[in-house]
C-alpha cells in the first residue's frame, strides 16, 4: 500500500510491517525491538 | 504506544522503526511529519504541519501520474517491460535467499553475472529496489509480491513478448511445476465476456492467494481466451 495514502505514523507502521512479514514471516514486534534495540513496550 | 493515543513514539526510535522496515527516505520524512502532527499542540502549528502533509501527499501523488510523462521514466519503464527476465528478478527479490544472493538467479535462469547486474540496474532505475554500491546487493526491495500484464493497453506489446517468454519456459518446466489446460467450445458474444469476467475475479483471489503466501518462488499465470470462428 502506498504509505503516503495513509494519515497516521501509527498505521503506517503497521501497515509496512505486515508488507514486511509476508517476506520474513518469523518477523514479530518484540523480534523487531530486538533487532533495533529499543524496549518492546514501544510497540505495546 | 503504537497502540496509544496518548503517548508517542519519540523522533529516534521512529526513524529506526521506519529504516528496520525498509521505508525508503522519502516516506521516513512523511512518516516523521506525520507524527510531529500527532504530538503537535498548538493550533497554527498543527495547521501549518497539516497543510505540509497534504501537500506532500498532492506532490506525491501528482509525481505518481505524470512519471510517466517524463522521457527518463518512459525510457526506463520501456527498459524494465522489454529486458528478458526483469519482471521474474524483480518477483524473486522479494525471496529472501534471492535478495541475500541474487548471484544464485544467474545458474538458474542461465544468465551472465553481467546481464544479471544490468536487470538489476533497470529495477533500481524504476525505484523497485535500491542497490549497494557493488551493484548487485539489493539494499532495499519495495514489496511488490504481484505484478499483472498487461496493467495498461500500453503493455499490450510487451504482454505478447513475455508471453513467447512464458512458451519456451513452459517446455522447460517440469510437469509437477506447472499446470496446463487448453479448451475448445462454441459460445456467443455474452459468453465471451462472462467467461473474461470471471477470469478477472479469479485473478482477484489470485492476488489474495499471493499476498497471502510466503515469499518462497516465483510463479506465472497466462489465461487467453481468442475467437477462432
Amino acid at each position: 500500500m502506498d504509505l503516503f495514502e495513509i494519515d497516521d505514523y501509527r498505521l503506517a507502521l503497521k501497515t509496512r510491517f505486515k508488507e514486511v512479514q509476508i517476506r520474513r514471516p518469523a518477523l514479530t514486534w518484540r523480534r523487531l525491538a530486538a533487532e533495533i534495540q529499543v524496549q518492546y513496550t514501544l510497540f505495546i | 504506544m503504537l497502540n496509544s493515543e496518548t503517548s508517542h513514539l519519540n523522533e529516534d526510535h521512529l526513524f529506526l522503526i521506519c529504516r528496520a522496515l525498509e521505508l525508503f527516505p522519502e516516506e521516513i520524512e512523511f512518516v516523521t511529519l506525520l507524527r510531529q502532527y500527532a504530538v503537535a499542540k498548538d493550533s497554527e502549528y498543527r495547521e501549518h504541519l497539516n497543510r505540509r502533509i497534504r501537500e506532500l501527499q498532492r506532490t506525491k501523488s501528482l509525481s505518481a501520474s505524470t512519471a510517466t510523462l517524463t522521457s527518463n521514466s518512459v525510457d526506463q519503464q520501456i527498459r524494465y517491460l522489454f529486458a528478458p527476465l526483469c519482471q521474474i528478478i524483480h518477483m524473486a527479490m522479494d525471496i529472501p535467499a534471492y535478495r541475500k544472493d541474487p548471484r544464485r538467479l544467474c545458474s538458474l535462469l542461465s544468465i551472465h553475472l553481467t546481464q544479471l547486474k544490468e536487470i538489476l540496474r533497470i529495477l533500481s532505475q524504476n525505484d523497485f529496489i535500491e542497490l549497494e554500491d557493488d551493484g548487485l546487493t539489493p539494499r532495499k526491495v519495495k514489496p511488490t509480491k504481484i505484478s499483472f500484464w498487461p496493467r495498461s493497453p500500453n503493455d499490450a506489446l510487451s504482454h505478447k513478448y513475455h508471453q513467447n517468454q512464458l512458451i519456451a519456459r513452459l517446455n522447460n518446466t517440469q510437469d509437477k511445476d506447472k499446470y496446463s489446460f487448453l479448451a475448445t467450445f462454441t459460445a456467443d458474444e455474452n459468453s465471451f465476456l462472462k467467461i473474461k469476467s470471471e477470469f478477472q475475479s479469479f485473478l482477484k483471489k489470485v492476488e489474495r492467494i499471493a499476498s497471502e503466501s510466503r515469499d518462497e518462488h516465483v510463479y506465472q499465470v497466462s489465461f487467453d481466451l481468442l475467437k477462432w470462428l
